[in-house]
């Protein structure tokens, strides 16, 4: 599984009239692809704060002390928000608790759900064709170089049966260029084909169903989009054969119900339907051919398709595609992917040395020179940026972002040094107040508020850590430099073309925005999309609302879905459907969802992993089994045991008291004035991340070795006797 | 605690706003001293039926009774049986005016006594309706108190918690500022505040303590009967288990009934003794808590329970939720459904058919 996203460090403070609020207080946690971690815990703890630095979103006085968020090799914190449209919304997108705030009242529902897909599919048009035509041509080049210098032999190890020139190579990325969009051509005509032939089979079912139950409805509403859509699907490859006699049927389609509705029986209308759904499913059942190698043979063959089964076809074209083509394109891809990556691996060694070094001048003891420090990471910055392997099609996230990390810890330092004097001065003045009245035997009521925003050792720390983990990070990818393939590396940039081509090919006119949108609100449960495409946000119900808002996250397409209590404000059954409904996404494209509730049964259903947040910090984390079947935290204990499930008899255990002031966080684990099993040396230091196990972590010090024995509390031990029971049962 | 005496009584509740049926033939009863749950989807009507009673709206048709007295009456029923006896009264005339012989005439004169009477019992029926709905007694109607979903929402924030705790002994009629002192700090510590807080505004509570002021304004009327309209929901978990523990207590402090509203169905359970199931208005299952999550059988109730989250990963892997299409499980177009009783205390909303099935699948 590849990480989609990490936090690492994250810190978030807000500026408030009475100080400086801690809301984010060093948080560290990754996502994976395909995953859904759920962050729970009681509000102010400090989840939502989280969810939005990850969106750009955070109120004007919040301020970020350290941290990085790194996505698509893109540290989100610093960078520029014109950047941050390109992914807000269309990448990483949200959920929120209140459907009625996050619509806009004055605008119809249609609109909303259409008016991004509309926008963003002509940005991604052109962001798709510039990603293909500049990795294209930087494939060219590179292989024209590797050749020149490398040469064929030396790189790969085999001899080449011929040597091309440059003027070969460039053609052949040409070639590769125009049938690769012969290809999407081709595939697109298909995929609309074969989508409108499952849409009219599901449509035929209900209208069937419909019928069978003598429901009275007016199917002709129905029948008009049957006929619409099946009239779409003639393709040679999904409707040829039985072209002539679906037209037939749909022709009389209209006038059998006409007569039907007279009738009032719907048996003819019935068998019509059941004729067509017959040759639509025959249609769904044919082989797909390769439409890729299809391309090819009909861009540069002279002869004409041959009329051969599908199978023997696809079989055909491979061979004649490797022939003519493809074997020598993934050779050359090759020698110039290896090429690069060596290249810049020589590159690497010698970037690694240099922040060695470079660690001395960082890491220096007192208040660091602002001119040194600018030259050396000038310096850096420059040898990392050429270090920097191009031709890679999974960004190094951490090189990318060294840049934009590094000056902004440098920024942060020396901004931190001016400001500090004046708070220094004021922060001096009120400890000399504060001693007086203790000294005269006062017990003062406040505190005296620390004179740092930004604490100067903790900046110097960010940027050492900075480069520390660009070193390591160097390191690592240098030891794994022999065991890489580069043979599948070409296949897959073979692949990362594509797809960029079919989506340049790919446009969203209004009327597919229109259909998308009418299905994505069939598919949260919306029933008659078609009536209510043109409401307003006010006449929909709480329910409705929410499915409209997960309809728009999901019209972009995310690759992250961040969801803030999406199911709060709605009833079981509502919130079990829209929580199938987004585990369902889930699966099928393959997205990361951050899940943000304090309610522990969804949770159970969501999540793969869990995050405890209490007072800013990860108090406990690990798998969901982790979690529910052996918590170590008593935070975590107190949770489960003041909800009740269905076999709760006893009297709830609530938590006592209200969560600590975030303006003066406690110096040792926060939860400890509200919990019955705090050990002295909770009071006093805070508790590091203890292992449990491989995937489970907590914060708590009664995992230390010398930490006396505790059992949960029995509340939460009878129900995970009780659920182990159960689980046998299955 | 629950004992036989009958607190609450509504008959053939129906709440219409224009066409829309909110609530549509409800009928139940509740026993002094016990919960009943109320649980259902949102828009299925819990909401309506329990302003209904508190006589928030006046309710269309049926009728409601508190400790044996009506409180609240609508007419439609009385009305519409008195146009359905007219139309039938016009049929029988045409056809009598058209056969023309004298049994017809005499078969239309029987008819017309026979109606004139029925219409005049109706009349009587409605007028006593009109009468007792307009003229309930006030005091009875303020021994029925309601919890409101949203503390933050429901707590006037320019008014001070003594003032609105209070506000409901002043309207009616308490005057002396020292009684009323009392009364407010004996039911602030009651709910678990303390005295200093009377002097301070809502905003300053936190979610937890403003749903307690929400408590404490309600049991100060001395109430036999809390209407808790998802008391919980907006809250947070830890601080959801106070405010049930604080609910339970003074349950059995003060001996209160309480009609407990909530679409939380494991918080539900918990809660309550008996469960009343609605779906689109209508109560379609009525139990008590125990033997409906044992033997539900009324397919929307199947459908309720198999979406409850539990706190469990591996049950929840597996759990199968059913869904509920009123269109392919009922066949309603021979028969129509009646709240029949299945099993002692176990009533379904169903046709004779669907009863017999019902049965068998008990046995």
């Amino acid at each position: 599984m590849s990480k989609k996203l990490e936090v690492k460090n994250l810190r978030i403070s807000f500026k408030t009239a009475n100080g400086k609020v801690q809301a984010v207080r060093n948080i560290n946690f990754d996502l994976h692809k395909g995953e859904t971690l759920a962050i729970v815990g009681e509000s102010g703890s400090g989840k939502s704060v989280t969810s939005k630095s990850i969106l750009g979103i955070l109120a004007g006085n919040a301020i970020i002390e350290s941290g990085e968020i790194i996505y698509d090799g893109k540290d989100l914190l610093k960078i520029t928000e014109d950047e941050f449209y390109r992914i807000r919304g269309d990448k990483i997108a949200m959920i929120f608790q209140d459907p009625m705030s996050s619509l806009n009242p004055i605008m119809r529902i249609g609109k909303q759900l259409t008016e991004a897909m509309i926008l963003k599919g002509k940005a991604r048009q052109k962001a798709s064709r510039l990603a293909f035509n500049t990795t294209l041509k930087l494939l060219n080049e590179t292989m024209i170089k590797a050749i020149a210098e490398g040469g064929y032999a030396q790189i790969i190890g085999q001899a080449s049966p011929t040597v091309k020139t440059a003027d070969e190579l460039s053609r052949m990325c040409k070639t590769f260029d125009t049938f690769e969009f012969k290809h999407v051509e081709l595939e697109q005509a298909y995929n609309v084909a074969a989508e409108s032939s499952e849409e009219a089979i599901a449509a035929i079912k209900d209208v069937l169903f419909l019928i069978e139950k003598n429901a009275f409805t007016d199917h002709r509403e129905k029948i008009k989009e049957i006929i619409s859509l099946a009239s779409k699907t003639y393709n040679k490859y999904v409707v040829s054969e039985d072209a002539e006699q679906l037209k037939a049927l749909l022709a009389s389609l209209k006038s059998t119900l006409a007569a039907d509705i007279k009738a009032k029986d719907f048996s003819n209308t019935a068998n019509v339907l059941d004729d067509i759904q017959q040759i639509l499913e025959a249609a769904k059942a044919k082989d797909v051919p390769n439409f890729f190698r299809m391309g090819y043979y009909l861009k540069y063959a002279s002869s004409e398709l041959p009329n051969m089964p599908v199978a023997e076809l696809n079989e055909f074209l491979l061979k004649y595609l490797d022939e003519h083509f493809m074997i020598e394109f993934l050779k050359n891809a090759e020698v110039a992917l290896k090429y690069s990556a060596l290249e810049c691996a020589n590159k690497k060694a010698v970037v690694v040395d240099e922040l060695r070094k470079s660690l001395d001048v960082f890491g220096a003891h007192g208040v660091l020179n602002k001119s040194t420090v600018t030259v050396c990471a000038n310096e850096l910055i420059k040898n990392v940026e050429s270090s920097i392997d191009r031709l890679e099609i999974n960004k190094d996230s951490v090189a990318y972002t060294f840049k934009s990390s590094l000056l902004y810890a440098i920024d942060n330092y020396f901004n931190a040094i001016p400001r500090n004097r004046a708070a220094q001065r004021a922060h001096d003045k009120q400890q000399a107040k504060y001693d007086r009245l203790v000294a005269r035997g006062k017990k003062p009521d406040w505190k005296v508020i620390p004179a740092a925003l930004i604490d100067l050792e903790d900046a110097k720390k960010d940027i050492v850590s900075v480069v520390e983990r660009l070193m390591v990070h160097y390191t690592s990818i240098l030891e794994k430099m022999q065991s890489r393939n580069f043979a599948d590396e070409a296949v897959a940039l073979v692949d990362f073309f594509k797809r960029n081509a079919s989506e340049t090919v790919y446009k969203v006119t209004k009327s597919m925005a229109k259909h998308k949108a009418i299905k994505l609100m069939e598919e949260v449960g919306i029933s008659e999309p078609r009536k209510r495409f043109k409401q307003y946000p006010f006449e929909f119900s709480g329910g409705m609302r929410q499915r409209i808002v997960i309809a728009v996250a999901l019209a972009a397409n995310p690759d992250i879905l961040i969801c803030d209590e999406p199911t709060t404000a709605l009833d079981v059954t509502i919130q079990a459907q829209i929580l199938e409904l987004i585990n369902e996404i889930k699966r099928e494209r393959q997205l990361s969802i951050i899940f943000i509730t304090h309610d522990l049964g969804v949770v159970a259903n969501m999540a793969d992993r869990i995050a405890v947040m209490y007072a800013g910090k990860i108090v406990e984390y690990g798998t969901a089994e982790d979690i529910f079947y052996s918590p170590a935290h008593p935070y975590t204990w107190a949770l489960l045991s003041s909800m009740p499930d269905l076999d709760t008899n006893e009297r709830l255990e609530a938590i006592p008291g209200t969560p600590p002031n975030m303006i003066y966080p406690p110096h040792g684990d926060a939860f400890a004035d509200r919990n019955k099993y705090a050990l002295e040396i909770d009071f006093e230091l805070q508790p590091p991340m203890f292992k449990v196990t491989d995937t489970h972590y907590a914060a708590t010090w009664l995992l230390h070795e010398n930490a006396p024995k505790v059992d949960p509390p029995k509340i939460v031990v009878d129900r995970i006797e009780r659920m182990r029971n159960r689980g046998g049962e299955q | 605690m629950t004992n036989n005496e009958t607190l609450l009584k509504v008959e053939n509740l129906c709440q219409y706003f224009k066409i829309n049926k909110a609530v549509d033939d409800v009928s139940f009863e509740i026993k002094k001293g016990e919960v009943f749950g109320l649980v259902g989807e949102s828009g299925c009507g819990k909401t309506t039926t329990g302003r209904s009673i508190i006589r928030l709206y006046d309710i269309t048709s049926g009728s409601v009774y508190f400790k044996g007295q009506r409180i609240a009456a609508g007419t439609l029923s009385y009305k519409k049986a008195i146009s359905e006896a007219r139309a039938e009264l016009n049929t029988v005339r045409k056809e009598c005016k058209a056969a023309g012989t004298p049994e017809a005439a005499e078969r239309l004169a029987a008819k017309t006594a026979e109606t004139k009477a029925f219409i005049a019992e109706q009349q009587n029926e409605l007028k006593k309706a009109v009468h007792d709905h307009k003229h309930c007694d006030k005091d009875l109607v303020t021994k029925i108190q309601m919890i409101f979903q949203d503390p933050i929402a429901s707590l006037d924030p320019r008014m001070t918690v003594r003032d609105i705790i209070a506000e409901g002994l002043i309207i009616n009629g308490i005057k002396d500022k020292k009684v009323i002192d009392e009364k407010v700090f004996k039911i602030l510590e009651k709910v678990g505040l303390v005295k200093e807080h009377a002097s301070r505004y809502p905003h300053e509570f936190s979610g937890g303590q403003k749903q307690r002021i929400g408590v404490a304004r309600a049991i100060i009327m001395e109430p036999e009967l809390i209407i808790a309209d998802e008391p919980v929901s907006a809250l947070d978990v830890s601080i959801q288990a106070q405010v049930i523990n604080l609910l339970n207590d003074l349950r059995e402090e003060l001996g209160l009934t309480i009609l407990f509203i909530a679409h939380d169905l494991s918080v539900v359970k918990y809660f309550s003794d008996r469960i009343g199931v609605m779906y689109f208005g209508k109560l379609v299952e009525l139990a008590d808590s125990d033997e409906l999550f044992k033997n539900p059988m009324h397919p929307y109730t199947r459908s309720l329970l198999s979406a409850i989250p539990l706190p469990d990963p591996e049950y929840e892997k597996h759990r199968q939720r059913i869904v509920y299409n009123p269109l392919a499980e009922h066949d309603y177009s021979q028969e129509q459904p009646t709240l029949r009783e299945i099993k002692p205390g176990h009533f379904v909303h169903c046709n004779s058919a669907e009863f017999e099935k019902y049965l068998k699948e008990l046995k």
